[in-house]
C-alpha cells in the first residue's frame, strides 16, 4: 500500500555519509602515524613528549591523501563506512573475516591495539612493582570501620546512612522527573509523528540534536556545571542527573514510539472506540511497559553514578568516601566502598527482577 | 433494502495508485460473503473502506440505510459499533491480558472516564469470558496476549468482535496467517457467527474454504469486480479470469 | 463459573493494591523533594553566577583544538584498549559463569564465585577503580585503562554469560548426539549461537567506556576529562568549552557508529516492519 508522501532527506545525504565514515577513518590512520612519528621523535632525541607539529604543507598533503584514500577505498571495495552505513551484500560463501571488509576491519583493530598500547602507555610490569603501595588500601577493605554508619561524622555534619538515603532518593527524583519530562521531548524526537512537514521535520531535527548532546556530556560533568550554578549539595547532583536522565530517556521513548505498530490502533478503532480511547488501548499498551522498563534500568545506573557524583560537589555517599581517602583514612573507605557495593548491587538485582516481570 | 449498500466506491492513494474503481454491490443480511482475488487486488482496502480505517475517495457506502463515507466523527463510532473486524495479523494488543483485549471490543459503550482509568463494570467483565468460552480459550483469559500461539490469538480477536454484539464482522484475511488445521477451526467459528444470523464478509485465499462456506463470492482483479455469484459456481474458467493464469496452481489448494 | 468470580475477585484487590503500590511512589517523591531541597527558583536566582560560562560558548579559546583533539585521539585509545583487552578475558570468564554450562558440584563452585566476583566489581564505579589504580600505578591513562578494564571484564563476563545461558540446547544434542565431546559441543554447538551477541555487547561496552574515559580523567585517570578538570578549576571556561565540544562530538559520533553496527549485527541488515505514522 503507498501512502502519502512524506519529506524525506535528498538522497545524496546517504551516498555522503559513508565517503565521510571513510576519510575520517583514512584521517584517523594518518594521525595516529603522524602522532606516533612526533612522539617517537620526540622520547627518542629531543626526551619530550611534543603535541601534533606539521608544516602547513603537510596538512595539506594530509588532506588531500586521505580524501583520496576514501575515495579509494569505495572503489576496492574495502569501504568500512559503504558496510557500516549502507547495507552491502557479502558474498555467502567466503568466512567473514576473509572478504575485503572483513580484513580491513581486523587491520584496523589490530593497528589500534598496537597504537593504543604506546600512547596509553601500558606498563604490566608497575601492577606487580608496585602491588605494596596498594597493601593499606586492601587492609583498610578487610579492616572496614563502620563507626560513623549510624553516628554523625562532625566533618561531614552526616552519617553514612543518611547520605546512603541521601543518594537513592537522588537517582529516585532525578529518574521520575526525568522520565516525565522525556516523554513529550520523546515525542517530537520520533520520526513517524514529526514526518509529515518541513516545519515538524526541523523540530525534530533539532529535539533529537538537543537530546543528543545532553546525553554526550556525561552526569558528572553536568554535575560541575550545576555546582558551580546553585552551589554543592545533593541538590546540584539531582540536577545532573535529571538532565542528563531526560535526554537519555527522551531517546529511548521516542524509539519506543517509532515503534509503534498500526495494527492494534485500528484494531480498536474499528470497534468504536473515540480518540482517547484509542490512543489508551491501541498505543500507550505498546509503549508503557517497555518504558518503565527504561526507567527502571535508568533508576539503576542514576543510583551508581550518584555514589561518585560528590566526587564534583554533587552530594550523596561518594562524600564519604572521597573525604575519607583525602585523609588516608583507608579503614572507613573500605567501610564506604563496601556499603555503595552492597547498595548498587542490591538495587541492580531488584531492578533486573522488575524488568523481568514488566517486559 | 439491503444491509449494505456500496455504490460507485473508488479509493485511490496518492499521488495516483488506484486500489478501487466503480466497485458496486449489495450485501444481504446474513450472507456469507467471500472476497477473493490476488494479493493487490484491493480486498483489503475494500473491507477497509466499509467502517472506514481507510477513506474512500468517492461512492457511497450505506450500512442499515446511514450514509458511512459522510459520517460525523459520532455517527462513525456508532456504525462503527456495529461492524466488527477480524485482522489478519490478529492485531491484539500484545502486551494486555487476554481479557483486556476482548473487553477493547466494548470501548464505545463505556464513559469516556471509566474506559480511561481501565476500571470494566462486572457484567462486562462476565461477558467478555462468556465470549471467551464462545471461542474454547477461557482458562487463558489472565495471560498475556503475546504468551498465545497464532490460532489462539485469532480467536481472542474473533471474541472481541464477539464483544460488540455486531451486525456485520469483517475479517480481512483471518487464516492466511494460520496452518491449515487451526484455519478450518477459525472458519467454523465465523460460520457458526453466521449461522446466529450475523452477515459476514471475509476475504479469502483458499479456493475450497471459499466453496466450503461462502454463500456468495465476490472476484476482485485490479480495482474491478470481475465475478459475483455463488462460490460453488467458481469453475477454472472464472477462476482464471479472477486469479490469472500462473497464480492457478498456486491457490487451488 | 467458578473461574468467572476468579475474574471478579482479582479485581478490586488489584486495583487497591496498584493505589497503594501509587500511592508509596508520590509519598516517596514528595519526601525526597523536601530531604534534597530541589529548588527549582534557585535555577533562575543563581543564574548570575553561570554567566561567566554561558558566555564562553560564545567565545571559545580554539588555540586548544590541537592539544584537545591529540586529548580526545588519546580517551578514545583508552577506551579501546580497556574493551579490547577484557574482551578475552570475559570470554573465558563467561563460559565459566554460565550455569547451564557448570553442571558439577565443583563447577557450581567456580560458577558462584566468577558470578559473585563480576557482581562486586560491577558494582563498584569506574571512578573508585581509578582512584584505586592511580594510587596502585600512579596518575595517566594506564590506571585509567585498567579502571575501566575491571568494570568493563566484570560487566561483559555478566552480559555474556547471560546470553550463554538463554542458548537453544537444540544444536547442542545434534551435536552431542554425534558422540562429540564438550570442547566439539562449546566449538560447534555454542560458539555460532553466541558469535553475534557477544560482538553486540563488545560494542556496546566500547561505547560505555568512550563516556567512562571522558570523566574518569577527573581523578587522575589520563585523557581530555582529566584537561577539562583542570581548565574548569582554574576557572578558564572558553578552554573548557573546547574540550566539551570535542568531547559531544567524539561521544556522539561513537554512539551513532556503536547503534548503527550493532543494528546491522542483531538484524543481519533486515527490513523493518510496517509502523505507524501520522
Amino acid at each position: 500500500m503507498k501512502r502519502p508522501r512524506k519529506f524525506t532527506l535528498p538522497d545524496f545525504v546517504d551516498d555522503v555519509k559513508p565517503f565521510l565514515l571513510d576519510w575520517l577513518i583514512w584521517g584517523y590512520l594518518a594521525y595516529t602515524v603522524i602522532f606516533l612519528l612526533n612522539s617517537y621523535w620526540y622520547t627518542q632525541y629531543v626526551n619530550w613528549y611534543g603535541t601534533l607539529t606539521l608544516k602547513p604543507w603537510g596538512w595539506a598533503l594530509t588532506i588531500i591523501g586521505t580524501f583520496s584514500c576514501a575515495l579509494l577505498s569505495e572503489k576496492f571495495g574495502i569501504s568500512v563506512g559503504l558496510k557500516t552505513i549502507k547495507s552491502v551484500e557479502r558474498p555467502p560463501q567466503k568466512a567473514w573475516a576473509l572478504t575485503n571488509w572483513g580484513i580491513t576491519t581486523l587491520a584496523l583493530v589490530v593497528f589500534t591495539f598496537w597504537v593504543g598500547w604506546l600512547t596509553t602507555d601500558m606498563e604490566i610490569g608497575v601492577i606487580a612493582r608496585r602491588a605494596p603501595k596498594t597493601f593499606h588500601l586492601w587492609s583498610g577493605l578487610s579492616h572496614p570501620d563502620f563507626t560513623h554508619l549510624i553516628n554523625i561524622d562532625p566533618e561531614l555534619e552526616d552519617t553514612i546512612l543518611g547520605s546512603l538515603i541521601d543518594t537513592i532518593f537522588m537517582a529516585y527524583l532525578a529518574t521520575v522527573i526525568g522520565g516525565i519530562l522525556a516523554a513529550p521531548l520523546g515525542f517530537l524526537g520520533a520520526r513517524n509523528i514529526m514526518g509529515g512537514t518541513w516545519f515538524r521535520r526541523i523540530i525534530f531535527y533539532i529535539t533529537r540534536a538537543f537530546f543528543n548532546v545532553v546525553r554526550s556530556v556525561e552526569a558528572l560533568l553536568w554535575a560541575i556545571i550545576f555546582a558551580i550554578w546553585i552551589g554543592w549539595g545533593p541538590a546540584a547532583g539531582t540536577f545532573a542527573l535529571l538532565i542528563h536522565s531526560m535526554a537519555a530517556l527522551a531517546k529511548l521513548f521516542s524509539e519506543q514510539v517509532e515503534s509503534i505498530k498500526k495494527g492494534p490502533i485500528e484494531a480498536v478503532q474499528s470497534t468504536g472506540a473515540s480518540f482517547w480511547q484509542t490512543v489508551r488501548y491501541g498505543a500507550v499498551p505498546q509503549v508503557v511497559p517497555q518504558y518503565t522498563a527504561f526507567l527502571l534500568y535508568r533508576l539503576d545506573i542514576n543510583v551508581r553514578m550518584a555514589t561518585v557524583i560528590a566526587l564534583v560537589g554533587g552530594g550523596g555517599i561518594g562524600r564519604f568516601f572521597f573525604y575519607y581517602k583525602s585523609q588516608l583514612d583507608w579503614n572507613q573507605v573500605g567501610a564506604v566502598t563496601i556499603i555503595i557495593a552492597a547498595v548498587v548491587w542490591i538495587l541492580d538485582y531488584i531492578s533486573g527482577k522488575a524488568r523481568e516481570k514488566i517486559v | 433494502m439491503a444491509q449494505l449498500e456500496i455504490k460507485n466506491l473508488k479509493k485511490i492513494y496518492p499521488p495516483n495508485v488506484v486500489a478501487l474503481k466503480d466497485i458496486s454491490f449489495e450485501v444481504e443480511k446474513g450472507e456469507f460473503l467471500v472476497v477473493i482475488g490476488l494479493s493487490g487486488s484491493g480486498k483489503s482496502t475494500l473491507l477497509r473502506c466499509i467502517n472506514r480505517l481507510i477513506e474512500p475517495t468517492e461512492g457511497s457506502i450505506k450500512f442499515e440505510g446511514r450514509e458511512v463515507t459522510t459520517a460525523s466523527k459520532k455517527e462513525l463510532r456508532e456504525i462503527r459499533e456495529d461492524i466488527a473486524m477480524v485482522f489478519q495479523r490478529f492485531n491484539l494488543i500484545e502486551r494486555s491480558l487476554v481479557l483486556t483485549n476482548v473487553l477493547t471490543g466494548q470501548l464505545a459503550e463505556l464513559p469516556l472516564w471509566r474506559s480511561l482509568l481501565g476500571r470494566f463494570p462486572k457484567e462486562l467483565k462476565n461477558r467478555a469470558y462468556e465470549r471467551l468460552e464462545t471461542v474454547g480459550i477461557p482458562e487463558q483469559a489472565l495471560k498475556r496476549a503475546d504468551e498465545l500461539s497464532g490460532g489462539q490469538q485469532q480467536r481472542v480477536g474473533i471474541a472481541r468482535a464477539l464483544m460488540q454484539d455486531p451486525k456485520l464482522l469483517l475479517a480481512d484475511e483471518p487464516v492466511s496467517s494460520l496452518d491449515p488445521a487451526t484455519s478450518g477451526t477459525i472458519m467454523d467459528y465465523l460460520a457458526e457467527i453466521n449461522n446466529q444470523g450475523k452477515t459476514v464478509i471475509t476475504s479469502l485465499h483458499f479456493l475450497d474454504l471459499v466453496r466450503k462456506y461462502g454463500t456468495r463470492a465476490i472476484g476482485l482483479k485490479d480495482g474491478n469486480i470481475v465475478y459475483d455469484g455463488h462460490p460453488k459456481d467458481i469453475d477454472d474458467e472464472k477462476f482464471k479470469e479472477v486469479f490469472g493464469e500462473e497464480a492457478e496452481k498456486v491457490h487451488i489448494t | 463459573m467458578n473461574d468467572n468470580n476468579k475474574i471478579q475477585g482479582r479485581g478490586p484487590w488489584l486495583f487497591l493494591r496498584n493505589l497503594v503500590i501509587a500511592a508509596l511512589f508520590l509519598a516517596a517523591f514528595v519526601y525526597a523533594l523536601t530531604r534534597i531541597n530541589l529548588d527549582l527558583t534557585l535555577l533562575v536566582k543563581n543564574f548570575s553566577s553561570t554567566v561567566k560560562l554561558w558566555s564562553a560558548f560564545a567565545k571559545p579559546d580554539w588555540s586548544v583544538l590541537g592539544e584537545g583533539v591529540t586529548l580526545l585521539i588519546k580517551t578514545l585509545y583508552m577506551a579501546f584498549m580497556a574493551t579490547a583487552l577484557a574482551l578475552p578475558f570475559a570470554i573465558v570468564l563467561s563460559f565459566l559463569g554460565a550455569k547451564n554450562l557448570m553442571n558439577s558440584p565443583i563447577a557450581r563452585a567456580i560458577y558462584t564465585f566468577v558470578r559473585g566476583f563480576a557482581s562486586i566489581i560491577r558494582s563498584i564505579q569506574p571512578i573508585i577503580w581509578a582512584i584505586i589504580f592511580v594510587v596502585w600505578v600512579r596518575t595517566g591513562p594506564f590506571p585509567g585503562v585498567l579502571a575501566l578494564w575491571i568494570h568493563s571484564v566484570a560487566d561483559m563476563t555478566k552480559l555474556f554469560s547471560e546470553r550463554v545461558e538463554s542458548i537453544d540446547v537444540g544444536p547442542m544434542e545434534a551435536i552431542e548426539a554425534t558422540g562429540a565431546g564438550r570442547t566439539l559441543v562449546l566449538i560447534y554447538g555454542v560458539i555460532p549461537q553466541i558469535i553475534n551477541p557477544y560482538l553486540s555487547f563488545t560494542l556496546y561496552r566500547l561505547d560505555i567506556n568512550v563516556r567512562m574515559a571522558t570523566i574518569i580523567g577527573i581523578v587522575g585517570g589520563g585523557g581530555i576529562g582529566m584537561r577539562l578538570y583542570s581548565y574548569i578549576r582554574k576557572w578558564n571556561f572558553p578552554k573548557a568549552v573546547v574540550m566539551t565540544i570535542l568531547i559531544i562530538i567524539m561521544v556522539w559520533g561513537i554512539d551513532y557508529l556503536s547503534s548503527r553496527l550493532r543494528e546491522r549485527i542483531e538484524t543481519g541488515g533486515g527490513e523493518k516492519t510496517e509502523g505507524f505514522s501520522i
